[in-house]
């Protein structure tokens, strides 16, 4: 297991982002909290020797997709996220208030894409799907954006 | 709307705080280890177990074989030796299962 030091650099490193992309996928604050938990005592439990941070994070960000598909299948994929109720003066698209009514899947390949800017492997990596695919699902879930934003 | 507004977007959303009710590092790696500890105890335990119920099983069948060859002649020795290697090997899978 990795040690108690370099865990924690690690965690503070990657809490804050990761609690973002949580937040974005999940349907509530308590489920959010629950799934950041849970990535985190999962990654250690998991003895992953991958090498550099980056890799770390990534399955990081792996372990909180699945565990969101879990929460995912347990409910309606439409429920609004209690987190971002209110529309953020400083930001002129409110892009929360749009991913609300998105899919959760869809939610995920945005927020990765063009938050944590990640590239179509890497995606694909963490959302465990192909690179192909990514580009296609991607794609959609933009278009959709769009047309969300638009009504 | 092209990629550079959507990233600008998400990158503006990227600076807003959630607050969420965190866990220390400390108490995630002790959690993480303690299991770890107990989980690693109880696999040993248990490999401990099946040892001592298979040497137990061999124990058995030697004292078999040995009672036998001194009561039996040779071709009632065959079988009483095949007999309880079936029994004994039924009963071993079945101790193994059960630990």
């Amino acid at each position: 297991m990795i040690g108690a030091g370099d865990f924690e650099r690690f965690y503070r490193d990657t809490l804050p982002r990761l609690e973002k992309f949580v937040a974005r996928l999940a349907g509530s604050r308590a489920a959010a909290e629950e799934i950041v938990q849970e990535t985190y005592y999962r990654f250690l439990r998991s003895r992953f020797e991958g090498g550099s941070d980056e890799e770390r994070r990534r399955y990081l960000y792996r372990i909180a997709v699945n565990l969101a598909k879990n929460l995912w299948s347990r409910q309606r994929s439409e429920e609004t996220i209690e987190l971002v109720a209110h529309a953020d003066a400083s930001n002129s698209i409110d892009v929360n208030g749009v991913l609300a009514r998105m899919a959760p899947r869809e939610r995920a390949l945005l927020w990765l894409a063009y938050a944590e800017g990640c590239s179509h492997r890497e995606i694909a990596e963490v959302m465990d799907v192909s690179a192909l695919s990514v580009r296609v699902l991607l794609s959609r879930a933009r278009k959709r954006f769009v047309e969300l934003m638009d009504r | 709307m092209n990629d550079d507004q959507l990233k600008a977007a998400f990158t503006a959303e990227l600076q807003r705080d959630v607050q969420l009710t965190r866990a220390s590092a400390a108490d995630l790696w002790n959690r993480a280890r303690r299991d770890e500890i107990v989980e690693q105890y109880a696999r040993d335990a248990r490999s401990r177990r099946i040892a001592d119920r298979v040497f137990g099983v061999v124990e058995l069948f030697a004292a078999d074989v040995a009672a036998a060859a001194l009561i039996l002649p040779a071709g009632g020795l065959v079988i009483a030796v095949i007999g309880a290697a079936i029994i004994h090997m039924a009963g071993t899978l079945a101790l193994m299962v059960r630990a």
